[in-house]
């Protein structure tokens, strides 16, 4: 079978999500150094999870997920399987609460995002804590947790945009 | 964004639910096994190599990505320094005279020491070798704190050979991919480097701390009177894996809990670094010398002046 241009759009964009989740996992191995180190990088690939979980999970399978989260392990360093975990987590959950936040405005996506992310992050202190037998360190992961929340909206909007033309125009 | 969602829901269908959950929780499964499993052989070649391997992959891309952010960074970083600047000039002169004072001092210890060195009649110490690289990459996860440098087996480097950078100590390699290595740096949770405090003459453990200053662990037996604040830490050498010597803080506060050490190393500002390439000596054979017998070339004299030759070369 000979591909179409049509049959590469379409793969394109079913892979979106997959390669944006990849580049935000890359992101975090990204010296970026904002305000001489003081903020954190946000998880965009939590973004890329909870949104793509969300309004289109067709897009964004359980494997793809595990992929994310596993290149985060490999690329940030750390526990292998952890990130991979806490997002198959964070995905499972919201494909459980999809009927109840499919058409609501920004504001409660966004609180239940905040939900997710806190939920997620004190699983992450959790699990790192047993592996290094002994308690992980809060502070960091909190302002992390905070970046990621608050900067949320900027990347939902973003993420929305090319949702609407490019997966809901077929 | 309003109504995003809103025709996704309405086609909401059930059919297929099961399987999806299935998959979720087989993966999920994958993924606690692997946590189980690393967590017990962190260091097996298969896992080992994984890592080496994605190191290696996200290296080329890291690199391009890092050049454009460095120049913003440095220019935002520019125009900063510019108000300091006349505050600058008068510290740098100041330092300026200071150091040369330390230089003629340094001047005439390395004619002293090189007199004891034919005295002695010590062999040369193995020679350091410095392999120049590039921070690329860093972890800006919540719970690590590690680099990703340009460098690797490719320019022999090999895992817990020391890193440092103009001040001094950065951290040790954990992962030595073909082209890339990752560091772990002093201040992860991690990382423990046996040092010694110079004025002090005690060894301790330096234990990251992540986001706090790292703390020095003593042995019970240590005698703690001599210690103040200000003092210098330099590794140790002990353990075979860190020639001795090479810079690592200041003391900057002791209390109850022990004592915290000031890193000589910026973080936020290290770019540059030295991979220090360097071969323990291993074989100790004792040596005659006019004062008696003396082992040489000792683990520890060689790191000495292994140290000094690593410093000199910095310099």
């Amino acid at each position: 079978m000979e591909w179409q241009s049509e049959d590469i759009g379409k793969l394109a964009t079913a892979l979106t999500p997959t390669i944006f989740g990849l580049l935000g996992a890359l992101a975090l191995a990204v010296p970026f150094r904002f305000f001489e180190g003081f903020a954190p990088t946000p998880l965009i690939p939590l973004f890329v999870v909870f949104f793509w979980s969300l309004y289109h999970p067709d897009y964004l399978p359980a494997p793809s997920v595990f992929l994310i989260g596993l290149a985060q392990d490999f690329l940030v360093g750390g526990p292998i399987g952890l990130w991979a975990l806490v997002y198959l987590g964070v995905h499972g959950a919201v494909l459980t609460q999809r009927e109840f936040f499919l058409g609501r405005t920004l504001g409660v996506v966004w609180t239940g995002f905040a939900f997710a992310a806190t939920f997620a992050a004190v699983f992450a202190w959790i699990a790192t804590s047993i592996y290094n037998g002994k308690t992980a360190v809060v502070s960091v992961l909190t302002t992390q947790m905070a970046v990621t929340i608050l900067t949320y909206p900027l990347f939902a909007r973003g993420f929305a945009h090319l949702h609407r033309r490019a997966f809901l125009d077929e | 964004m309003d109504v995003l969602g809103e025709i996704s829901k309405r086609r909401l269908v059930r059919h297929g639910q099961a399987d999806k959950r299935y998959m979720i929780v087989s993966l999920m499964v994958v993924a606690l096994l692997l946590l189980v499993v690393s967590r017990h052989s962190a260091e097996a070649s298969v896992f080992e190599k994984a890592r080496e391997s994605v190191t290696d992959a996200a290296a080329p891309v890291l690199n391009i990505l890092s050049g454009p952010i460095k120049a913003i960074g440095d220019a935002i970083g520019s125009v900063q320094d510019y108000f300091g600047v006349i505050e600058e000039n008068r510290m740098l002169k100041e330092e300026q005279a200071e150091l040369l004072q330390w230089k003629a001092e340094a001047l005439r210890l390395r004619d002293l020491l090189s007199k004891y060195d034919r005295l002695l009649s010590l062999e040369a110490p193995p020679e350091i070798a410095h392999v120049q690289g590039h921070v690329v990459g860093e972890s800006n996860g919540p719970f690590l704190r590690a680099m990703i440098v340009n460098v690797g087996a490719d320019q022999d480097i090999e895992r817990g050979q020391a890193v440092i950078d103009d001040y001094g100590l950065v951290g040790h390699v954990v992962t030595a991919g073909r082209k890339a290595s990752r560091i772990l740096l002093l201040t992860d949770l991690n990382s423990r480097i046996p040092v010694y405090i110079e004025e002090a003459d005690i060894q301790a453990i330096l234990g990251g701390r992540y986001d706090e200053a790292p703390r020095l662990e003593f042995l019970d037996t240590a005698d703690l009177t001599g210690l103040a604040e200000g003092q210098r830490v330099l590794t140790s050498g002990r353990g075979g894996v860190l020639p001795r010597g090479l810079p690592v803080g200041v003391i900057g506060g002791i209390g109850e809990d022990g004592a915290t050490v000031e890193l000589y190393s910026d973080y936020d500002r290290t770019d540059v670094v030295s991979v220090l390439r360097y071969d323990f000596p291993t074989d100790v054979t004792p040596v005659e010398t006019p004062f008696g017998e003396l082992n040489a070339p000792s683990a520890e004299g060689a790191g000495d002046a292994a140290a000094l030759n690593a410093a000199a070369a910095n310099g």
